[in-house]
């Protein structure tokens, strides 16, 4: 083990790897008890990896295997998203979902799914004819019944870990960001040192919430031994114009590899229709394909054929941490003090609100100490952008509001000078505009790149050129210019 | 030209100044005659959504709801996107659009020193000689366009061409190019997005037109004031039309 040279700065009660929307609902949750907590996560920013493409649906648990742990934090996450959207400043609507059968052999699976709603607590009912029409007017008309889950909604997942890690943060968890965890020192069956690629950690507990890097970081910590492969998902992101059309998310009877492609509204008015699923051996394969982007666009056009994809403003591609066993959440059996929060391939968004408390509670139970820390915050200072209440005025009462820099998504210069001074700031133009929307709209960054791009470069060390687009290495351009 | 027949106009521009993006040489002296003839100036000031005869502004003066019975849209184009262009393949960065990459090479910013440019248009004609003169070393230019066109000086020149993806992380080193049945692997560390001019659409209830909606688009190449003119001229008439 090469710990030479490393600092050893830290001796945190808990050490979280991975500051996807696991770890990073963990870090929250924790950080409201009186106990010591650092997160340590290898992209420069949070969320970057999985908890970044994702179809952002905060499945309510309606047609999850009941009784599993997948089941039970989905299901006690889904009544509280209202709450904490609001105290968090993220967006979140329940739209409602519709199954849509198109035979009767298909139809005749319906009412084994509404028992599993049921059993999951979960309420749904059977549409069929003018009913159908009625909670899906966007629906195919060769649908001939369907179930509709009211209670599926949809939040703005890009946002989400940000939020979940500036609370977290606001109350005194400490980030290590572009830090990769290498290997670890055993004894006595524990982890007793964790060695990034900066430093050296002596944690009491170490939580795993390294999405698809689960498997190494659990090996690397003498941890139990498994394999996480990336199932590759893509989309295509429509126009918040045709998001119109689509009040609510439509999907068809769930196959082999889950629900195939939805026709999903987001969060903020747009739809994106995907994903689809494919079992990749390289973790860092996002690209989208061709055939695979047109397989998805006649999949979804079954499920509402009136799809355009003149609406279409951009292409997109996320991986599933698949293992062999989903939702591998609970004590390492071969080091004593490593909790796992791996293989949540999924529905990881959908159960993070619960799961951060599931693992609070786990650790609570292996000796953490359970005292509330007084001064903890329930909520952020966070102004909203435009687009996320439409109210002209609000905005315009901050004189850099009334710059609007990205025109497509509304987005003013307060929002990006918020997003670079946040308590977890942005670090790079792909950052600025993960936390505003700056850049992708319809015109994906023509009229407004440069202007953010500068606003970034204020904040950011080197010369324009150098300012990061998002991880080390994708500088906005490759030098100065020279001649006249 | 609505103003001289005595319709009452509003001009909403987002920047500072009028003349668009790219200001045209007479751009101050339209805006001039413009003024003579009794047309409101809101500069610096984005016309932000349109509904039910409202038009919602934000900018230096503050939130500012206008009324109007027309709404004329002349926000100018914009290359092509990378969706609208199907390229796929990876998310690395060095993929810009043209139009930004014209304002950063202003401001000193190379994007990349082998850069690939896609488009046939005016605008990759010049972004490619710009690329050359900021200190690009090869420049390789797509185009959609039919064999016999001439390669623009300096160029690597792909013809009746298209770019299907584009590979590297954290930024782009590659881009595949086909050209019928042929696909050439071309190494390049910056992909230039100058292809086909399409409309500037950003107004909430009006991007893809509606009642009320006018749009004013001279989306031929090449970019001309004589283009303009016509399309203003047939806006003109267009709202004239739908003020009945
Ligand atoms: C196509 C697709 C669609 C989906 N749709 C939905 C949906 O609609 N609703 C829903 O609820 N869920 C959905 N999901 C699932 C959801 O996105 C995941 O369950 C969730 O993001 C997993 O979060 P995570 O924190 O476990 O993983 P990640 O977000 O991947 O976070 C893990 C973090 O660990 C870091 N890391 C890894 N190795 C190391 C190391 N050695 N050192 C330091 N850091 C490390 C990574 O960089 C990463 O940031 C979807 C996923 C995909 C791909």
């Amino acid at each position: 083990m090469q710990s030479s040279g490393l600092p050893l700065v830290e001796t945190p009660d808990v050490l979280i790897v991975g500051a996807g929307v696991i770890g990073t609902s963990i870090a929250m949750a924790l950080s409201h008890l009186d106990v010591d907590v650092a997160v340590v996560e290898r992209r420069h920013d949070v969320g970057e990896e999985t908890s970044r493409a994702n179809s952002g649906i905060a499945n309510c648990g309606w047609s999850l295997a009941p009784g599993s742990l997948e089941a039970q934090l989905v299901c006690a996450s889904s009544p509280r998203w209202e709450d904490i959207a609001s105290r968090l400043g993220v967006t979140f609507r329940r739209v409602g979902l519709t199954l849509l059968a198109f035979s009767e052999e298909e139809a005749s699976g319906i009412s084994a799914l509404c028992e599993r709603a049921t059993e999951n607590g979960v309420t749904v009912r059977e549409v069929r004819g003018d009913e159908l029409a009625e909670v899906a007017p966007h629906a195919s008309g060769r649908a001939v019944a369907g179930i509709y889950v009211p209670d599926e909604g949809v939040v703005d997942s890009v946002r989400l870990p940000v939020a979940f890690a500036e609370l977290a943060s606001v109350n005194g968890v400490r980030f290590y960001l572009g830090e990769s965890v290498v290997s670890a020192s055993l004894g006595n069956g524990q982890v007793e040192e964790v060695l990034t690629t900066k430093r050296r950690f002596r944690p009491r507990f170490v939580v795993n919430a390294a999405g698809l890097g689960a498997d190494f970081v659990s090996k690397s910590l003498g941890g139990d031994e498994f394999s996480i492969t990336p199932r590759r998902g893509q989309w295509v992101l429509l126009d918040r114009e045709f998001g119109k059309r689509v009040p609510s998310i439509l999907t068809g009877m769930p196959g082999k590899l889950g629900h195939g492609p939805m026709v999903i509204p987001t969060a903020h008015g747009s739809v994106l229709i995907g994903p689809d699923a494919e079992d990749l051996e390289d973790k860092t394969d996002k690209s989208t394909t061709g055939a695979g982007l047109d397989d998805v666009v006649d999949r979804c056009r079954v499920l509402m054929p009136d799809i355009d994809t003149k609406f279409a403003i951009k292409t997109f591609a996320g991986l599933r941490p698949h293992s062999d066993k989903t939702y591998r959440v609970g004590w390492s059996e071969t080091a004593g003090n490593l909790l796992q929060a791996a293989g949540i391939r999924s529905t990881g968004v959908s159960s993070s609100l619960a799961m951060g408390d599931h693992i609070r509670d786990l650790l609570v139970g292996a000796g953490l100490s359970d005292r509330l820390d007084a001064g903890a915050r329930n909520d952020l200072e966070y102004t909203p952008p435009l687009w996320a209440d439409g109210d002209y005025a609000r905005v315009a009462k901050d004189p850099l509001g009334r710059t609007v820099v990205c025109a497509c998504e509304k987005v003013t210069a307060a929002d990006i000078h918020q997003a670079l001074r946040e308590p977890l700031p942005a670090t790079s133009i792909g950052g600025v505009a993960r936390r505003t929307h700056a850049t992708w709209g319809r015109c994906q960054g023509s009229a407004c790149l440069s202007g953010v791009s500068f606003i970034t470069s204020l904040y950011t060390p080197g010369e324009a050129w150098e300012t990061p687009m998002h991880e080390p290495g994708s500088t906005l351009g490759a030098g100065v210019t020279t001649g006249e | 030209m609505l103003a001289e027949r005595g319709i009452g106009v509003t001009l909403v521009e987002r920047l500072p100044a009028p003349g668009g993006q790219e200001p045209e040489t007479d751009a101050a002296q339209l805006a001039r005659a413009a003024s003579r003839a009794g047309v409101r100036m809101m500069l610096g000031t984005l016309a932000a959504e349109f509904r039910q005869g409202q038009v919602h502004t934000l900018g230096v003066e503050g939130a500012v709801t206008l009324s109007a019975d027309a709404l004329v849209v002349a926000t100018g184009s914009r290359p092509q996107t990378r969706a609208e262009l199907g390229i796929a393949g990876e998310r690395g960065a060095g993929v810009m659009p043209g139009s930004a990459t014209r304002h950063l090479l202003d401001s000193g910013v190379l994007l990349g020193r082998h850069p690939l440019v896609i488009g046939d248009g005016h605008l990759a004609e010049e972004l490619c000689s710009a690329l050359g003169s900021a200190g690009a070393i090869t420049v390789t230019s797509v185009r959609a366009g039919s064999d016999g066109v001439d390669p623009w000086p300096g160029t690597n020149t792909f013809t009746d061409a298209r770019v299907l993806s584009v590979h590297g992380f954290p930024r782009v080193n590659r881009a595949v190019v086909s050209q019928g049945d042929r696909l050439t692997h071309v190494h390049a560390d910056a992909v230039i997005l100058a292809a086909s001019r399409v409309a500037m659409r950003n107004i909430e209830g009006a991007v893809f037109g509606g009642p009320h909606v006018v749009e004013c688009f001279s989306l031929a190449e090449p970019k001309t004031f004589d283009n303009a003119e016509a399309a203003a001229m047939q806006a003109c008439e267009q709202t004239m039309l739908t003020l009945r």
